[in-house]
């Protein structure tokens, strides 16, 4: 193989191999914890409804009705792994640069023959994009265990349906954008300190939000009146506000991953 | 052909620059010992031509290109073996299958022929082998890519005795007109016979950057009972037995081998000996 300079589809491919063969393990465990916390989860959920739901079959004057207890199985489910979402994501972007974590394992990693472009977008998409995919999976392999397991219909059933339309029209493009954001912060933190990223990071953004708060109710209110003013859709308009700070946070990331040297300085 | 120019490097939270202020050519065609006290900066400098440090000032090039850019074409015609390697828990077999790709001029047949030598198998698992195994897979798979530029930071640390004959035996078997091999050690003796030329570097930087063959031209390196003799000489050391010797060599005289442990301590002794030394 010719040795290009520019990124290389063909290289990033063989790197994409090597990493999932390096790292399978790691993977794969980390796909089944996440499946298995979050069928615990609905287990729980499911189970604690279900005894509700017997109450309610039993008892003819019973104040919910048997759809009402089925809802809120699906929401309370929803709303239990739409908070896991928002962990797992900053959890996934701390990890994005552990393979930089020591010196060690910098020598390896920086002097494999790739291009910098190709080294962060592989990494970025397997801790951002394939991480994030495969936790909706796991939330979908969970909803439908609990339901088959334990109690009640998976959000996909129609008595759900309602619910999911409202969903998706309303909270999914705020919940995702201000995810990938987080997932952005945590990512950037893992650029910037590799080694015991996700409590430094956690840190320092705890920090940086009694500086930032003020600053972000200003912007805030200037962004409703906007908004008002031009009369456009105030969730779509917050969503790509802030998956567009996403983007400029991955850039920050990347500018950042271009200087690694095996002795990293700030 | 390395350049290194007015090269300094000062690692953060340091006082002082670990490299000061290095100029020297490193030509292909040659094994290099790298020598010097421990902390000198031995594999500050190995870092530095590999691309994995950025200078404080000056520049190392690698056939023209400046290394710290860390471009794929450069890379991959670069190979550096640290002193604690980081391997993957995964057979030696997978991991050729997935890093050989990589090296445009890897030899499956010269790495067999490696594994051979160091009597490993392609189904070993690299998280289940010993260290000194591991080192032996990592050197076999360095020597088999067939790099123009090759480092080597105490690979013979882990070694047992027959691992380190073997590492010369490989190491020499593959040297070639256009490959730079550099070896930082300080266990000299590990390199005997191996070396065409030693790099080496004191606290106040470069001591010495020579072929041995010139070495062997102008000085002669003996062993002598006798004390009288050993006051004569230009550098005398006590060992068991006697004296290790160095002296001016005259024309007539024949040329003995370097005894490196011995040009260490004279060149670290007598460093304004070497200025100019070619």
């Amino acid at each position: 193989m010719n040795t290009p300079d520019k990124f290389n589809f063909e290289r990033f491919g063989l790197a994409t191999r090597q990493y999932f063969s390096y790292n399978k393990k790691q993977l794969l465990g980390g796909m089944l914890a996440t499946l298995g916390f979050l069928s615990l989860i609905a287990f729980a959920i499911g189970n604690h409804y279900e005894e509700q739901y017997d109450r309610c079959i039993q008892n003819a004057h019973y104040w919910e009705s048997p759809e009402t207890i089925y809802m809120k199985t699906v929401e309370i489910e929803a709303l239990a792994f739409t908070c896991c979402f928002f962990l797992f994501t900053v959890i996934a972007g701390s990890l994005t640069f552990s393979s930089f974590n020591s010196k060690k394992k910098r020598i390896t990693s920086l002097m494999q023959p790739m291009a910098k472009s190709e080294m962060f977008i592989l990494r970025i998409l397997i801790h951002t994009v394939l991480a994030n995919v495969m936790f909706i999976g796991c939330c979908i392999a969970a909803d439908v265990l609990r339901s088959i397991l334990v109690f009640g219909p998976t959000i996909w059933t129609s008595h759900a349906i309602i619910f999911t339309d409202k969903f998706l029209n309303t909270a999914l493009p705020i919940i995702l954008s201000s995810a990938i954001f987080g997932q952005a912060l945590y990512t950037l933190g893992a650029a910037l300190w590799p080694r015991n990223s996700f409590i430094i990071t956690f840190g320092v953004l705890f920090a940086a939000q009694l500086i930032f708060i003020p600053i972000i109710e200003n912007i805030t209110d200037l962004f409703v009146s906007i908004v008002e003013f031009l009369h456009i859709d105030e969730i779509l308009a917050a969503s790509l506000i802030i998956f567009a700070m996403a983007i400029g946070v991955y850039w920050l990331a990347w500018l950042r991953f271009k200087r690694y040297q095996i002795i990293l300085k700030l | 052909m390395i350049t290194v120019n007015q090269l300094s490097y000062k690692y953060p939270h340091s006082h002082k620059h670990t490299i000061d202020n290095l100029s020297l050519s490193i030509l292909p065609g040659r094994t290099y010992g790298l020598l010097g006290a421990n902390g000198i900066g031995k594999s500050t400098l190995m870092y530095l031509i590999a691309g994995l440090l950025k200078p404080t000032v000056g520049t190392v090039d690698f056939n023209g290109t400046s290394v710290i850019k860390r471009i794929p074409s450069i890379l991959s015609d670069t190979f550096i073996v640290p002193e604690e390697i980081n391997l993957p828990h995964i057979s030696i077999e997978n991991y050729v299958k997935h890093n050989a790709p990589f090296y445009p001029r890897f030899s499956d047949e010269k790495f067999r022929e490696y594994l051979t030598e160091f009597r490993l198998t392609r189904d070993m698992h690299l998280g289940r082998i010993s260290m000194g195994q591991k080192k032996k897979a990592i050197i076999a798979f360095a020597l088999a890519c067939n790099t123009s530029l090759l480092l080597l930071d105490e690979p013979t640390n882990g070694l047992d005795i027959p691992g380190k004959s073997e590492f010369r035996r490989a190491l020499i078997n593959s040297t070639s007109a256009d490959r730079i091999v550099i070896v930082s050690t300080h266990q000299v003796r590990d390199l005997d016979y191996i070396l065409d030329a030693v790099i080496m570097l004191n606290e106040n930087g470069l001591v010495l950057n020579s072929l041995l063959s010139s070495i062997q031209q102008k000085f002669r390196f003996n062993f002598t009972s006798d004390s009288a003799e050993a006051d004569k000489a230009l550098w005398s050391q006590r060992t068991a037995g006697g004296y290790d010797t160095i002296t001016v060599r005259n024309e007539d005289e024949s040329e003995t081998d370097v005894n490196l442990e011995s040009l260490f301590e004279f060149a670290y002794s007598n460093p304004k000996i070497f200025i100019d030394f070619k």
